[in-house]
């Protein structure tokens, strides 16, 4: 495709230092050539045609030529505009079928076989075209099957035509052979084929029409609608010259006129139709450049520069993706018409570009826009992790205080049920007892609140702790565990835990989280896990803290599974440690718990 | 009998100091931190110091910790600690060298003052009182990680319980409503079941059992 190398060259990639940012395009060189090219060609062609034009009205023969420039131009101009769609192409090459075809109407031998044998490409062209709209690519194996019948049907069912039909082109330059009835058949099999061919399209095209939704509809519908029109036209003007009882060259000027709408239908639809006016990279390059304040969003940038409105955004964070906002979301999976563009920058992903695919044929110059904005990306992606964290700290934070709620609730309601009522009971006793009474019982109930007092004094801060620290108080929750459980400390911990080590202990704030911790995976593990056997181990590492408690049951623990799980990693993380479960189904459940100790 | 209480708590404080003394001891002193605690065992050389664990000055086991010290100063002193929640750790590290004079108990059994007393009694004469908590505290450990503890019947588990606590056979007897005789032959067999040599020491078969369960 010429001209085409242009948009991979890197050079032109760079971001210029003139820093344009209006709307002046400058029109590639190629392209400019391009477009004096065909000019020169179509003024040669009438200039051909005023001397040497069959019979035919002189202006009805300049309309078709007039239908290849009009094919170019707006071809360049799609081109032009949007670089990433492959419409551009595609109708400048139209534009040249058109001109080759036209050649068939100047009486010199050269020029009549090149317009034979290109006499019904045009069709064959905007039948491709109207199947590869709006991206200028052939999505489906449909329209790929279809447009090779067409291109077969019009450049191979063609040659019966101008082979053996004398009376067919004056001069008959690529006769071989006078042949009547070969020519009949060729041109009912050409017919045929066509006709199917057409029909098929049509299938196609409305079924893409019901699929698609209502914004893509309101382009697609009038630029099938005059397809449909045109090629009816071109393929059956006989038969439709008769049924309306039409002036041949009333039917066929209006005919050509028709065929000059249909490109500019595509371009209109392209450019207009859901499709904001396209900059190019290089002025991405500018707005990267502009200071702070007085740019657009990237978003927007990016969505100028490779032409989708609808364009998004996803920045890395951890193992998943967020908006611009820090708020999780999903990349797109192949499943839809959306498609995303991973942004590389230093060998990791720092983006993704997601554009529609039915707008964009071509991944590359969308890739090509990321590379250039990647930087740009990567420092937005931070303030979307930013974002993101504050969000999860928020989370955690509300969490946090519900669970400090949840707790003081719990225990108020523990002191009214199992202390107020007894106590009341107790007093009223003592207050209708008479001097001399056995006061055994009343003792004895004292004694039972008293118990119930520690033991629910002991569930908020366990005495151990306190006088002696974690290692003491894990041991003691080891003690009255149900199931056999096996503590592990390193030497240093453990000097430290007897008293003699006063120094050693942990700040109480670790010593807090940390048992709690210990305490309610031991509470899951025997409550869920249906373990035998559970082992703890402490280590101090330097001014690392770390924990491990082990299971050898069921497994399959979930941090989301419970207010337990997660209340524990919200405490940790609170203390800025880390908290891992280790819970595959069927081989023990692993909590690993890592914290700052520095005491 | 003479007595030094070390108590952070006014009340509770005030309150053993009269009791104590209505029960017929002579309460020497009553202070409150550790350190003081130390300072007046050694000048009024009592003979039992009777004492808070979670005591001033950090607040943490101070009262324990000035209670070993007492000991090593004046090894005669016999010591009973108290506590609101009372642990393993504790009563093994309390009757490491010695389980003669030595009491470990939850503060809540002041309360039954004339059993409370007994026991105070029964330690200031070189006995030992382990709280029945810790010591079924102990026991249900063993029993969930020793198969030999497991094998003994239920009775035995109970004699076993009550040694531990520090009673001789009369009071076994006495609290089981069985004879003497019946609690030598199920001490015997304990002894043959958990290993534990047989010895008429009574501070020395405590200090076994205690052994024993704190492993």
């Amino acid at each position: 495709m010429p001209g085409l190398s242009i948009f991979c060259n890197p050079r032109w990639m760079q971001p210029t230092s003139s820093g344009r940012t209006g709307g002046s395009h400058q029109l590639p060189m190629a392209l400019l050539l391009l477009s004096v090219a065909v000019a020169a060609i179509a003024a040669g062609e009438v200039a051909l045609l005023a001397t040497y034009g069959t019979g035919a009205p002189f202006g009805l023969l300049v309309l078709v030529t007039l239908v290849g420039c009009v094919y170019t131009a707006t071809g360049i101009l799609a081109w032009v505009r949007r670089p990433a769609n492959r419409m551009g192409p595609l109708l400048c090459i139209g534009g040249l079928v058109w001109l080759a075809a036209s050649a068939v109407n100047i009486a010199i031998p050269a020029f009549i076989a090149v317009g034979s044998v290109t006499q019904t490409l045009p069709t064959a062209l905007a039948v491709h075209a109207l199947l590869a709209y709006p991206s200028g690519r052939l999505r489906s194996l449909g329209s790929r099957v279809l447009t090779i019948a067409v291109y077969c049907a019009t450049l191979v069912l063609q040659a019966p035509l101008y082979l053996f039909g004398a009376s067919w082109s004056e001069p008959p330059v690529l006769l071989v052979a006078d042949r009547p009835d070969l020519l009949a058949m060729g041109q009912r099999v050409q017919g045929v084929a066509g006709l199917v061919i057409l029909v098929s399209t049509g299938a196609v095209l409305i079924r893409r029409l019901v699929a698609s939704d209502r914004r893509h509809r309101r382009v697609l519908l009038p630029v099938y609608g005059c397809g449909a029109v045109v090629l009816v036209g071109m393929t059956s003007s006989a038969t439709l010259a008769r049924l309306i009882a039409i002036d041949p060259v009333t039917l066929g000027t209006f005919q050509l006129f028709l065929n000059m709408v249909l490109p500019c239908a595509f371009v209109a639809g392209l450019l207009i139709g859901g499709f904001e006016r396209t900059s190019e990279v290089d002025q991405l390059g500018a707005w990267l450049g502009a200071p702070d304040g007085q740019r657009p969003s990237l978003r927007d940038a990016l969505s100028r520069t490779v032409g989708d409105p609808t364009l998004t955004l996803g920045y890395r964070v951890g193992h998943g993706w967020v908006d611009a906002d820090g708020v999780a979301i999903e990349l797109p999976d192949g499943g839809s018409n959306r498609r995303a563009v991973l942004v590389e920058l230093d060998d990791r992903s720092v983006a993704a570009i997601v554009y529609d695919a039915t707008l964009i044929a071509d991944p590359e110059p969308v890739r090509a826009a990321g590379r250039v904005a990647a930087i740009a990306l990567d420092r937005e992606r931070l303030t979307a992790q930013l974002l993101a964290s504050q969000e999860e700290l928020r989370d955690s934070r509300t969490r946090l205080v519900e669970a400090g709620d949840r707790e003081r609730r719990r225990l108020a309601q523990d002191l009214h049920d199992r202390l107020q009522g007894r106590l009341t009971l107790l007093a009223l006793r003592v207050g209708s007892a008479s001097p001399g009474d056995d006061l055994t019982e009343i003792r004895r109930g004292l004694d039972e609140s008293i118990t119930e007092l520690r033991w629910l004094v002991q569930g908020v801060m366990p005495s151990l702790l306190v006088e002696r620290g974690l290692l003491a108080a894990v041991e003691d929750m080891t003690d009255r565990m149900p199931l056999r459980t096996v503590l592990h400390v390193d030497e240093a911990t453990a000097r430290g835990v007897d008293g003699r080590e006063v120094d050693s202990r942990l700040p109480s704030s670790v010593e807090g989280t940390a048992y709690s911790v210990i305490a309610e995976a031991l509470t899951n593990a025997v409550k869920h896990a249906g373990a035998t056997t559970l082992t703890v181990v402490i280590r101090r590492d330097g001014g690392r803290l770390r924990i491990e408690v082990v299971d050898d049951g069921v497994g399959g623990a979930r941090p989301s599974g419970g207010t337990g799980l997660r209340g524990m990693g919200d405490r940790v993380h609170a203390l800025g440690g880390t908290l891992v479960i280790d819970s595959p189904a069927g081989a023990g459940t692993r909590v690993l718990v890592e914290m700052a100790c520095a005491s | 009998m003479r007595i030094l209480i070390g108590e952070d708590e006014t009340l509770l404080r005030e309150g053993l100091s009269l009791v104590l003394s209505q029960q017929g001891m002579e309460v020497v002193g009553a202070v409150a931190d550790a350190d003081a605690l130390v300072a007046m065992a050694c000048v009024e050389e009592p003979d039992l110091v009777l004492t808070d664990i979670r005591m001033p000055p950090t607040g943490t086991d101070d009262g324990l910790r000035a209670a070993r010290r007492i000991r090593a100063l004046r090894p005669g002193t016999a010591v009973v600690v108290l506590s609101q929640f009372v642990q393993r750790r504790y009563a093994v590290e309390l009757l490491a060298d010695h389980a003669a004079g030595v009491g470990y108990l939850l503060k809540q059994r002041v309360l039954d003052v004339p059993a409370f007393c007994r026991d105070l009694r029964r330690v200031t004469h070189g006995g030992t009182a382990l709280d029945p908590e810790v010591v079924a505290l102990m026991m249900t450990r063993s029993l969930r990680d020793d198969e030999a503890l497991d094998s003994l019947t239920p009775r035995r588990r109970e004699v076993l319980a009550l040694i531990a606590e520090g009673l001789n056979n009369a009071a076994i007897a006495r609290r089981l409503s069985i004879s003497e005789k019946a609690v030598v032959v199920h001490t015997s067999g304990i002894y043959d079941a958990l290993g534990i040599p047989v010895d008429g020491d009574e501070h020395r078969r405590v200090l076994a059992v205690v052994r024993y369960l704190g492993r």
